[in-house]
């Protein structure tokens, strides 16, 4: 998996330009996502390597916000912060208005499971598990009724133009329908954020286009907030807002 | 369980081969465990089966029978500590011949009213001046028949077949049992002497019977399990097809501790995907527990089953002896090696960071 996103950092070197995509947000509900000067550092003394400087940040609901810089930028970083995923060295992470950084680290799984939708890189897909099932088994994690868990996941599958689809293996689909079936996944639970790292990153234009596209309706027909990283600046006029990360600062 | 039966399902072939490779293993130790056991019994099934449960011999036999040498005289000082069921036994090795044919086996001496009489399967136990003889039933597969006559080589002395009875057999043996006193008469030689007193503490009014019969001068006391493990070669055979099992048992424990552990290893980024949607490590290392428990439960249980219709193919004369409960405890121990072996793969499962995820490596 490293391996593809290296050289995938290589063959787009993103040379992104100052982009004033930011539409009018006119919501004053309460943010979904709000880091609060959250910082990253790693290691200690002289050998300290600051990851991401302290930044805040609100996503809303029914936004979408792309994340992008160049590699080693600290978007991954980022992703993680937000995606409960890493511990912050400073700062809080409110998701769904809780405060993610003062819940026990053994609590997170049940927290992701429970609010937050992970659309990832190419190789997200359990191999040994039909599309229905890869909806399914978010349900199933969460112990939640199977029967319910079919229903939705069909309902879902139908949605995204992946119906007929639904009992093939991840070996069987193309690109662009792995990653529409990902987006179909985060979805299974309803949760108040999507997080997508690069979901657009081994496909051509029109099929990343595509998923982008069904990404940001979704989160807005739904009222969701959803955090994309990407590269891909092809597609950043679909997202509400661009945040551009270099050498870990938030501009 | 979710997980783990898809998995195996999808991985068909992959599930076989390690199925089918613990099921091997598995074959050959019920096999093993058959033939030791069967072994046991035809090297000395009389000792295994005894009610005795203490020998007594001299002090410098430590326990042979074949070396020891009881005289009357210690013989009546044993009773007399011990009670009178303290039974004396002789044994002696015989050929004899039955018609044209040639045989061996242990001639043995029991005094007809004690627990050492064996009792008889067909025909007729011995009686107090009995002058025929009860022999091990295995004799039956030598064509030897109730009312045959025994001739004893060299001296020509005859025995008559009174009865069969089973488990009587020593030193790969069949024994033929006589009354103690027509033992004595067959071999004048030994003058009177008997090679072991057997004593039966589990009967009434014996309790620490052993522990007097050992202040007797120059007597040691042995416990049946001691005496089967002095019989000679007994404790060899034994252990040889003992440490075989072993090596099997712990080779089926590497062989599927790895197989999970390189699996595991590849599944990294695989578990910290599912990690990062929210499976905890708890469901994960269920999952693969489930996939051990299910691969070697099969395993064992089709290798059980022909391990059952391979004995049943067996020449009956071979040495093979194997019930179901030494078939469920040899299941129960290589299951449990099984979870066992899946701790090294639970660890690096533990390990496994969700946030590999996520491309945080760039």
């Amino acid at each position: 998996m490293n391996a593809t996103l290296l050289t995938q950092s290589k063959s787009t070197q993103p040379m992104i330009t100052q982009s004033t995509l930011t539409q009018p947000e006119a919501s004053l509900s309460q943010p979904t996502l709000s880091l609060r000067a959250v910082s990253k550092t790693y290691g200690d003394g002289d050998g300290t390597v600051t990851a991401l400087h302290p930044t805040t940040l609100d996503v809303r609901p029914g936004e979408l916000v792309a994340v992008s810089g160049p590699s080693g930028s600290g978007k991954s970083t980022f992703l993680a912060l937000a995606g409960a995923l890493l511990r912050p060295t400073g700062g809080q992470v409110l998701i769904a208005g809780q405060d993610v950084t003062a819940l026990p680290a053994a609590a997170l799984p049940a927290f992701r499971l429970k609010h937050l939708g992970f659309v990832l890189q190419s190789s997200n897909l359990i191999p040994y598990l039909t599309v229905r099932e890869q909806l399914t088994l978010v349900t199933h994690l969460a112990g939640q009724d199977a029967r319910a868990g079919q229903a939705r996941a069909d309902d879902l599958l139908g949605l995204l133009g992946l119906g007929d689809r639904a009992g093939h293996y991840p070996a069987a689909l193309s690109g662009g329908q792995r990653q529409r079936v990902a987006v179909a996944r985060a979805l299974m639970n309803d949760p108040q954020l999507i997080l997508a790292d690069e979901p657009t990153a081994s496909l051509d234009g029109p099929r990343g286009r595509e998923v982008v596209q069904m990404l940001a309706q979704q989160v807005r027909e739904r009222g969701r907030a959803a955090v994309m990283v990407t590269h891909d600046d092809r597609v950043l006029d679909l997202c509400d807002r661009v945040v551009h990360i270099v050498d870990g600062r938030v501009n | 369980m979710y997980l783990a039966l898809r998995e195996l399902r999808h991985h068909r072939l992959r599930s076989l081969l390690i199925g089918g490779i613990v099921s091997l293993i598995a074959f050959m130790v019920f096999m093993l465990t058959g033939l030791t056991r069967g072994l046991a019994h035809d090297n000395a099934a009389l000792l295994i089966e005894t009610p005795a449960t203490h020998f007594v011999t001299t002090r410098d036999a430590e326990g042979v029978f074949t070396r020891s040498f009881l005289t009357p005289d210690t013989v009546s000082r044993l009773q007399a500590v011990a009670g009178p069921t303290a039974t004396p036994t002789a044994q002696s090795f015989a050929t004899f011949s039955r018609g044209e044919r040639q045989l061996s086996g242990v001639l043995m001496g029991v005094p007809p009213g004690s627990f050492m009489n064996p009792t008889a399967q067909q025909g007729q136990p011995l009686k107090a001046g009995s002058t025929g003889a009860v022999v091990d039933e295995s004799l039956q597969e030598e064509g030897v028949r109730l009312g045959d006559t025994l001739t004893l080589k060299p001296g020509g002395e005859t025995l008559q077949v009174i009865g069969f009875t089973r488990a009587a057999r020593l030193n790969h043996q069949p024994v033929v049992f006589v009354t103690l006193e027509h033992w004595q008469t067959l071999n004048p030689r030994l003058q009177g002497t008997v090679n072991t007193v057997a004593l039966n503490t589990g009967a009434p009014n014996t309790g620490g019977a052993a522990a007097r019969a050992a202040q007797v001068a120059g007597v040691s006391v042995h416990t049946r399990a001691e005496a089967l493990q002095e019989l000679p070669g007994y404790r060899e055979e034994q252990g040889s097809l003992i440490m075989i099992q072993v090596f099997l048992i712990v080779v089926a424990a590497f062989v599927l501790a790895v197989f999970f552990y390189v699996l595991t290893l590849q599944k990294t980024p695989q578990f910290g995907l599912l990690k990062a949607i929210g499976a905890s490590t708890r469901t994960l290392a269920g999952s693969l527990l489930a996939q051990m428990m299910i691969l070697s439960v099969l395993a064992v249980t089709v290798a059980a089953l022909v391990t059952l219709g391979a004995a049943a193919l067996l020449p009956s004369g071979l040495p093979f002896a194997l019930t179901a409960p030494t078939v469920l405890g040899a299941s129960a121990l290589l299951i449990a090696v099984a979870a066992l072996s899946s701790l090294l793969s639970l660890g690096s499962i533990a390990r496994v960071d969700p946030l590999i995820a996520i491309g945080t490596s760039t």
